[in-house]
């Protein structure tokens, strides 16, 4: 037999050189062990590329979470899901790849695509990149990181994350933290440890950030945009001295358009992502138009039984929802209103912009007990983004509730804003929450996914 | 099934005049049961030198046999020889032979052959004639329910082919569960490639990012059930083995038609027919204004009494289906030829749908002197299937997909300028009659196959003899992919980029080469018979896909260039295998016992080590008892061991990163997110740089018996297979970026027991029967899986998905059961499993006269559905039982309880039946001088299906052939039935 094994192999071996095919389709992540700049710089846009991916669809950040925050509604025959489970289900399905998995997987991999990057830049075969552009690029990486573990944690809260996960594939998995006190503490010192790389990080980043960080683009001004994620982790953290400081060394300005902020950005062209948030079946949710503020001296057609025509609410309302001709109804669910926040393929989401960061001191202040200051931030935003008058009879007893409602209709659609902000203050219920049928209940965070824990032997 | 026919001879003593010393004798060789004439029998004088062989016509003539009584011996290949005594004077006789299992020769290496009674493992042999009964559009399609032990199903009712073939239970995870198929001895491929309609209905951005969900066709259908002489079919690994590492799921070997020394023989075929749904699904019947509004906030005013049938309007059709066949063939005594022509239009249920296809193709052969032959094969087919827009979606424009949530109260109809009405009741607004009349889905493949072989006989004498084979061949396919989605349907109207194209283009090249050296020793003692075989093959593929999707078209042009945003998708695959191997069989014991052992090495550039050498062993043994017992004429035992596998999936050796992305422009690459098959989760997939084959043993044993004369066999084998290195996608925590890793491991485990029995009763009055009776049962088992459990497909735990798991059945489906004590969501059992309980067929041929009367009759029992179609009819409270059961069904669903849609897949088919009849020749050369042969007959394919499952059809795979998980129903194209009539003309 083994003389026979031996002639075979001889045979096969003689009668040809090797065969070896390598990859055709792609390049394997071995090559990263001898790192170039273009395969670095490669790493750092795909940050972005990959960031951006969780916030289009209809099972995304954006729709999925305002859907979860009654924001948005999305009524589909192909699916019924978006209603049993999201809007009736007693609990959400962890073993479901777009209903919350997303909220994982996506992350995780842009998580992994940044440790690539960050090892590339310490592999000391790495030439041709200067310190500082090394430095800049660390940086510009732990922050996109900060942006895609708060995702994570946005999502399941204290249900947990996994946040020491720099290790090869095979090894341990770190542990599950079910502490958000620890995960905030974690992104915290990561957000700081990055604009420490940005400081370091010259006049300009080696690679272009794209129209979403336009006058965000050199280390110093990406560093505002550092400093503003920080704000919104020490704000979602109770830390509102050092969300104060942040926001302080942020691009906050009273003075600039509130619109003035970083973006996903989206294209059109070939390889490129399109925003895909246009779909007809996601809908805003009613309660949007049914609930917003009246404008004041609307006249007669606006004094009608709500629903009010648009044009009679809150500016905000107009600006971000528009009326359809038929409502589209699915499963005794129904809307009669879809978003314009999003008219093209190519529109940009925001990541965070100075509106929020307003209101984000206000919140802070509110926190520090300081409800005058925050006072005068609530009106600023409601004069100046809702056209509506100021308030002046705002007190510690309704300032929240007041705080809560300029973030729903400020930050209306951007990404489940009104979501996390119910649940951080214990409002995640039908009190604050339109609830359409007797059947429809409320989730407040995503179950650790299957995709996790059933390899971890859970 | 087998034919195990006996020896009937019947000689027809006829006319005669007495001639001194010598005299002519005419005569013809016929198949006793078929009636077909038997060219190239041969016709012996027994004790003289005179012999004839049979023309095309099966007849034959001997000028000089001696005058007196005298015996005549006629043998023919796949026929047993029979002695005819011939009266004195007598002139004329017929002979009629029956086939019989004994003289089939069957396949056991790859350049060596044995007769059936010696082989030692199970073969399965189906004849044309049986292969042909009922028209049917694929290969795949037509061996439903004539193999034991296969799983044949389809994946929808779509023109153009989606079948699976499973042999023998599953046998991988991830691996396709297709057989190996060998056409003239070239591998062929049997690829399936999605046509990218996924771009448009997104049905890849759900729950399941497999593209397999496109409907797609693998390309076995492109070779003509027409041109089949026979099918031989390897269900074990000890057959199988000789193909090494791509034969885990066994082999089909087909041969196909070769022309034989006689008159030059023209068969024409002409059919007609047409197909009809076979069952509706209905909807709901609103009573109400108010139970319209309910169901349909705010559109509830839309409400009136009429109903209309929308399944019906929308897959209603039922056009003329034609099919034309002409082949030609004959030959001289050292050459030979057979050619055949076919044309074939079958129009779909649904208009703008169906399927065409046109074939040629050419089989010579020729001897050169009396060492040396060459054959040579190729065949050139054009298809174009016309698929239709069905199966999962995500942006309703699937045909069923809306029509799930739209009421029957909804006029869909055309208006009288020619559009059609919005469908308020689906996001988007599309109405299927729409998206019917304009929108295309077509599949064109041109596909040339060919080989050659070449044997030379390098040395003989009496006791020896050396043969040099030499074969090789080549299999080239070019599919190209036409989509369009013009910008007037609604759904394009309502999207911000108005109409959709796509153009997809995959070229497919497969290059065989084999070198055989083979040596038979038949020492005159007769003490043995030994064959022993060795050789090379090298095989090589190639397959390139190139998918463009463009939107926003320029003038509503279908033209990709028409559009401003385009994507682009590229997959290019090459793999290059070598094998060799040795092989010895010997007959002992006055041919009673068969020994044979084998051994192949391989190597495959997909292994993470390209020059590893896998080795393949086989042995087994049988032994023949004959007329052990009363009323048994032959009983053989035998036991076969044999080991195959499957090689890796190519690209499993890398950890890629995707560079098919960019951000306005600047490139970026991450995590590779583009994985085949699609990572468990939707997650990144990671690769192993030491990825093995997977690999199956075998332990086959079984008997075959042949008993009254041969008016019963049974074939009986019990066999387990144990698969271990399993191909798995390891699930790993997707917290580490990847969802799945490619690696060996874990062990799964098949038995199963196969029964046939065939009867052939002696029946009077010119009765024939032939009944078989088919049963099989496998069971599946995964022995250890050392990542732990992990869920291989399906779209969410609520939707029910497929879950490995250690002790477990390989195919059980795992859903949600309610929450858990702490009221997370959910508790997680086995709802269901897919493989059936067992699988039976019926098989009967009667004959009466000119008349004959097929019907086969399929059997499953035993199996679950995941019924995501009922679940998107309740989710809209708009299924046809809403009112009774529908609204508690949903709701159970909601409390988290999977089980509320899955659904028996138990079925009674009867699959084909045929009835016809043959006008003598006689009779038919007085209408038609050159004409012999006319056969008239009318057939219908799936005429009735009972089954309690309430879909279209059990038979149903939304992600296509998939060892796991099929067996879900997600807006399929709907199963249809089809009759046919057929008028059969042979000229020679």
């Amino acid at each position: 037999m083994k003389t026979l094994r031996t002639a075979l192999t001889a045979t096969l071996l003689l009668a040809a050189c090797t065969f070896d095919v390598p990859d055709l389709n792609r390049p394997g992540i071995e090559s990263l062990q001898n790192p170039t700049p273009s395969q670095v710089e490669a790493l750092a846009t795909g940050l972005l590329i990959g960031a951006r991916a969780s916030y289009i669809d209809d099972t995304g950040v954006v729709s999925e979470w305002g859907v979860l925050g009654r924001e948005s509604l999305v009524l589909t025959p192909s699916d019924p899901r978006f209603v049993s489970e999201l809007l009736q289900g007693p609990n959400l399905d962890p073993g479901s790849g777009n209903f919350g998995g997303n909220n994982w997987r996506l992350p995780y991999a842009n998580i992994r695509g940044a440790n690539l990057l960050l090892n590339a830049l310490d592999n000391p075969t790495l030439v041709g990149l200067t310190t500082a552009q090394k430095e800049s690029l660390r940086g510009f990486a732990e922050t996109i990181q900060a942006l895609d573990y708060l995702q994570v944690l946005d999502a399941h809260d204290s249900n947990g994350v996994v946040l020491d996960v720099n290790h090869d594939l095979g090894s341990t998995p770190a542990p599950i933290v079910t502490s958000t006190d620890d995960a905030f503490t974690f992104l915290e010192k990561l957000l700081d440890d990055a604009q420490a790389h940005l400081a370091a990080g010259g006049s300009a980043f080696p690679i272009p950030l794209g129209t979403g960080f336009t006058g965000f683009d050199t280390p110093a001004t990406f560093a505002k945009f550092n400093r503003a994620l920080r704000a919104r982790v020490a704000v979602y953290h109770g830390k509102f001295a050092d969300a104060l400081t942040a926001l302080a060394a942020s691009f906050l300005d009273t003075g600039a358009p509130l619109t003035l902020g970083v973006y996903h950005a989206y294209g059109s062209g070939t390889g490129d992502t399109p925003n895909d948030l246009n779909a007809s079946e996601i809908l805003c949710h009613p309660s949007v138009v049914l609930e917003a503020e009246a404008l004041p001296g609307g006249g007669s057609k606006c004094s009608g039984a709500p629903p009010l025509p648009l044009d009679c609410l809150d500016e905000r309302v107009g600006a971000k929802v528009k009326a359809l001709a038929k409502p589209t109804a699915l499963s005794n669910h129904s809307s009669g209103y879809v978003f314009t926040l999003y008219p093209a393929s190519t529109s940009p989401i925001a990541i965070i912009r100075n509106e929020e960061l307003i209101l984000l001191r206000a919140e802070a202040n509110i926190g520090l007990g300081n409800v005058g200051v925050a006072k005068a931030d609530i009106n600023f935003i409601r004069t100046n983004s809702g056209g509506l008058p100021a308030k002046g009879t705002l007190d510690a007893t309704n300032i929240l509730d007041e705080l809560l409602n300029q973030k729903r209709y400020s930050l209306l659609f951007e990404g489940g804003h009104r979501w996390i902000d119910l649940r951080r203050y214990g409002k995640l219920d039908f009190a604050h929450v339109a609830q359409d049928t007797p059947q429809d209940t409320l989730h407040a965070r995503y179950p650790l996914p299957l995709i996790e824990t059933q390899p971890r032997g859970f | 099934m087998q034919r195990k026919w006996v020896v009937v001879a019947l000689p027809f003593l006829l006319s005669g005049a007495a001639q001194a010393q010598t005299r002519g004798i005419r005569g013809n060789v016929t198949n006793v049961v078929s009636g077909d004439p038997l060219p190239g029998a041969t016709v012996e004088v027994v004790g003289t030198d005179r012999v004839a062989s049979t023309g095309a016509d099966g007849g034959f003539t001997i000028s000089d046999a001696p005058a007196g009584a005298i015996t005549l011996r006629v043998s023919r290949n796949g026929f047993r020889a029979s002695q005819v005594p011939l009266a004195e004077g007598q002139s004329e006789v017929k002979v009629g032979l029956q086939e019989e299992l004994e003289e089939e020769i069957v396949v056991t290496g790859r350049a060596s052959t044995t007769e059936r009674r010696h082989l030692a493992v199970s073969v399965q042999t189906v004849k044309a004639e049986d292969l042909n009964e009922v028209p049917a559009q694929t290969i795949d399609q037509q061996l439903q329910g004539k193999v034991n032990g296969a799983n044949i199903q389809r994946n929808d009712g779509a023109p153009g082919g989606g079948v699976q073939v499973r042999l023998r239970g599953v046998s991988s995870i991830n691996a396709s569960p297709e057989p190996l198929f060998v056409v003239d001895g070239m591998i062929v491929s049997d690829v399936a490639i999605p046509s990218g309609l996924f771009n448009v209905t997104k049905s890849n951005l759900g729950g399941n990012h497999s593209q397999q969900q496109d409907m797609v066709v693998n390309r076995i259908a492109d070779f003509n059930p027409e041109d089949i002489e026979s099918i031989e079919v390897l269900k074990g690994a000890a057959a199988a083995a000789i193909y090494g590492s791509k034969a885990s799921n066994g082999v089909v070997i087909i041969t196909t038609k070769r022309g034989a020394a006689g008159v030059t023989r023209v068969d024409f075929t002409q059919r007609f027919g047409a197909s009809y749904l076979s069952k509706e699904i209905g909807s709901r019947t609103f009573k109400s204004q108010a139970d319209a509004e309910a169901a349909f906030p705010g559109l509830g005013n839309l409400w009136s009494p009429t109903v209309y049938d929308h399944d019906a309007e929308v897959a209603g059709r039922h056009d003329l289906a034609t099919e034309s066949i002409l082949s030609v063939s004959g030959g001289e005594k050292d050459f030979r030829y057979f050619v055949s022509g076919s044309v074939k239009n079958d129009p779909g249920i649904i208009d703008n749908t169906g399927y065409q296809k046109q074939a040629v193709r050419l089989n010579l052969g020729k001897d050169i002197g009396d060492r040396w032959t060459l054959n040579f094969y190729s065949n050139l087919v054009h298809s174009d299937a016309r698929r239709g827009i069905e199966n999962n979606d995500n942006v309703n424009i699937s045909h069923w997909v809306v029509l799930s949530s739209t009421p029957s109260f909804l006029n869909l109809n055309k208006n009288p300028d020619g559009t059609y009405p919005s469908n308020p009741f689906v996001p988007g607004g599309d109405n299927p009659l729409q998206t019917v009349a304009l929108a295309n889905n077509d599949e064109g493949v041109w596909r040339f196959t060919s080989s050659a072989d070449s044997t030379v006989k390098v040395y003989s004498d009496e006791e020896q003899q050396l043969r040099f084979l030499v074969n090789g061949g080549v299999d080239r396919f070019q599919q190209e992919n036409d989509l369009f989605f013009p910008p007037e349907l609604f759904l394009e109207q309502a999207q911000p980029l108005h109409g959709a194209s796509i153009y997809g283009t995959t070229a497919n090249l497969a290059l065989n080469l084999g070198l055989n050296l083979v040596h038979d020793w038949r020492p005159k003692s007769g003490l043995l018979n030994a064959t022993t075989s060795g050789g090379f093959q090298f095989e090589s593929t190639e397959l390139r896909n190139f998918r463009l999707f463009t939107q926003n078209l320029n003038a509503g042009q279908s033209n990709i260039n028409a559009g401003t945003q385009t994507s682009i998708g590229e997959d290019h695959e090459v793999v290059h295998d070598r094998g060799a191997y040795l092989q010895e069989e010997v007959l002992l014991l006055d041919r009673k016992l068969a020994l044979t052992a084998g051994l192949r090495g391989e190597t495959s550039s997909t292994n993470g080590d390209p020059n590893a050498v896998f080795f393949y062993p086989k042995a087994s043994a049988s032994y023949r008892f004959q007329t052990p017992v009363n009323n048994v004429d032959d009983l053989k035992l035998r036991a076969a061991y044999g080991e195959t596998g499957n090689h890796a999936f190519y690209g499993a050796r890398f950890t890629g990163l995707q560079i098919d992305q960019n951000l306005q422009g600047v490139p970026g690459t991450g995590l590779n997110f583009e994985c085949t098959p699609a990572a468990p989760g939707n997650g990144a997939c990671a690769g192993d740089p030491n990825i093995r084959p997977e690999r199956a043993k075998e332990i086959e044993v079984g008997t075959d018996v042949t008993a009254l004369d041969g008016a019963a066999t049974l074939e009986l084998n019990v066999y387990q297979r144990t698969i271990f290195d399993l191909l798995l996608q390891r699930a790993v925590p997707a917290s580490s970026g990847w969802t799945a890793q490619w690696s060996n491991g874990g062990v799964l485990r098949n038995r199963g027991i196969e029964i046939a029995l065939q009867l052939q009763p002696k029946l009077p009055m010119d009765l024939h029967w032939l009944s078989t009776v088919a049963f099989s049962r496998n069971v599946s088992e995964v022995r250890s899986l050392p990542g732990g459990p992990f869920i291989s497909g399906g779209f969410a735990a609520s939707l029910g998905v497929y879950e490995i798991q250690q002790g477990a059945s390989a195919t059980q489906i795992v859903g949600t059961a309610g929450l858990n004590p702490d009221g997370s969501c959910c508790v997680l059992k086995k709802v269901g499993d897919a493989e059936p309980d067992f699988l039976m067929h019926f098989s009967n041929r009667l004959t009466w006269r000119q008349f004959s009367l097929f019907f086969l009759l399929d059997w499953q029992y035993g199996s679950s559905i995941i019924n995501l179609t009922r679940l998107l009819y309740d989710g809209a409270s708009n299924s046809a039982d809403w009112d009774t059961t529908g609204q508690a069904r949903l709701n159970h669903w909601v409390a988290h309880y999977t089980e509320a849609y899955i659904e028996s897949a138990s079925f009674l088919k009867l699959r084909e039946i045929t009835l016809s009849y043959d006008f003598a020749p006689a009779t038919v050369s007085r209408f038609w001088g050159a004409a012999k042969k006319l056969r008239l007959s009318a057939s219908a394919r799936n005429l009735f299906t009972i089954t309690p499952y309430s879909g279209w059809d059990p038979e149903v795979s939304n992600f296509g052939n998939q060892n796991i998980y099929r067996n879900i129903d997600v807006t399929p194209y709907p199963a249809s039935r089809s009759f046919w009539t057929s008028l059969e003309l042979g000229f020679y």
